[in-house]
């Protein structure tokens, strides 16, 4: 008899609890708060790169992690799809070590703000 | 007198039935494979084999041994009577040669339904492996057309990627000790060499190098045509056997009816029959 209720119990409770996130979800919370970081105006350089590097650590374990994701093959939403197919904007810190260069830098040139390009824009008023 | 005349009946009997026979219908068993699907990604020699396994529980087995039985009992039989015939005469001796009638019309009955039960095992066998081959293509050509398997294939190119960099990151965490800082990769990196080690010794495995079919789609449906290909040769075969013994039941009926007009030939010469009605008959009546 107890050991139906605590069933019962269990199956609200399960029913009861929100969606578990993902991990490519799980991914994307970590990579997007790497990228405010680089940009943090709050911050000065040093903490920024300390806070980053912190941050590294943490994306690549993640970026592990979807990478050897086998359920992902499952049923892949297209937001997988993409993020698969994208892999120098999702995986940040594979990309950046790939090409050898800091990820803040790697994730810009990619992006297309290159130095070279940079420094041939002009500002001028239309 | 009316012994020969009860044998003249009977082998007519069986002359009217013996070709007819050779084809009959019988209840010949049933063989369902009862293989679970998970089997299906076996190499298909390996799928023979459980196949054949599967065959031996089956009521057309046991119906195929039985055949088999009887027709080696059958066998050894109208060899002993052949044998024995030339050491008799007279009623005896047909009496015997009746018996190795019915023995061959019986032989020709169980041989046809063996050739029956092997053709049903045979079909069974080539109906299932098709199933697989149409399995296998389709999956073939999900693997080519889908959207869910041009995901797999930027999976398994940024999970190249990434294995590519192992060492460098191995190397950036050992040079910055942080190596304690990443739980899941130091993790995955045992189990990585867990891994490779296990592949290095399948991939040397004697089994591993006979047949790569579990891997390799092209392979596995090469083989299984090959399977099938045998398949039909042996239904081929079961087909000449089947026209042999047709040609098998022709010489028996042959055979019974020499000996039933042999017969009849020995009936008219011990009663000779004269015609009342025909005056050529009654002359001697009349020459008295």
């Amino acid at each position: 008899m107890r050991n139906k209720i605590m069933l019962t119990l269990m199956m609200i409770m399960s029913m009861l609890s929100g969606v578990e996130a993902g991990t490519v979800e799980n991914l994307e919370r970590v990579r997007a708060k790497t990228i405010t970081m680089m940009f943090d105006k709050n911050i000065n350089e040093s903490q920024r790169a300390e806070k980053i590097e912190k941050l590294k650590i943490k994306l690549l374990d993640m970026e592990k992690i979807v990478l050897n994701d086998s359920n992902l093959a499952k049923n892949p939403t297209n937001k997988t799809i993409k993020a698969f197919e994208t892999f120098n904007f999702t995986f940040l810190v594979h990309s950046a070590l790939e090409k050898d260069k800091p990820i803040s830098i790697n994730w810009l040139e990619d992006l297309g703000f290159t130095s070279d390009n940079l420094k041939r824009t002009q500002a001028y008023r239309k | 007198m009316k012994n020969k005349l009860l044998n003249f009946a009977l082998i007519k009997f069986f002359l009217i039935l013996g070709s007819s026979q050779a084809i009959a219908n019988l209840s010949d068993g049933e063989w369902q494979p009862q293989i679970v699907e998970k089997m299906y990604i076996l190499p298909p020699k390996q799928l023979d084999r459980v196949l054949n396994n599967d065959f031996r529980n089956s009521s057309l087995y046991l119906n195929l041994k039985t055949a088999d039985d009887k027709i080696k009992s059958r066998y050894s039989k109208i060899d002993q009577l052949n044998k024995s015939i030339p050491q008799f005469k007279g009623d005896e001796q047909i009496e015997l040669k009746h018996q190795v009638i019915v023995e061959k019309k019986e032989y020709i009955t169980d041989m046809s339904e063996r050739l029956k039960i092997k053709r049903e095992h045979l079909l069974t066998k080539k109906r299932f492996f098709e199933k697989i081959k149409r399995k296998t293509l389709f999956q073939k050509g999900n693997q080519n057309f889908t959207t869910q398997s041009q995901f797999q294939a930027s999976r398994e190119k940024a999970l190249q990627r990434s294995k590519k960099l192992d060492k460098k990151i191995s190397n950036l965490l050992i040079g910055n000790n942080m190596s304690n800082n990443s739980k899941y990769f130091s993790e995955y990196q045992k189990t990585m060499l867990a891994m490779q080690k296990l592949e290095t010794k399948i991939k040397s495995h004697p089994k591993f190098q006979e047949n790569d079919l579990l891997l390799n789609s092209e392979n596995k449906l090469e083989s299984l045509n090959v399977f099938i290909d045998k398949l039909e040769s042996e239904l081929s075969v079961l087909a000449l056997k089947e026209q042999v013994l047709t040609k098998m039941a022709k010489l028996v009926s042959l055979d019974a009816m020499e000996l039933a007009d042999s017969l009849q030939i020995n009936i008219s010469q011990g009663n000779e029959f004269k015609d009342v009605n025909d005056p050529t008959d009654s002359v001697n009546l009349f020459l008295n």
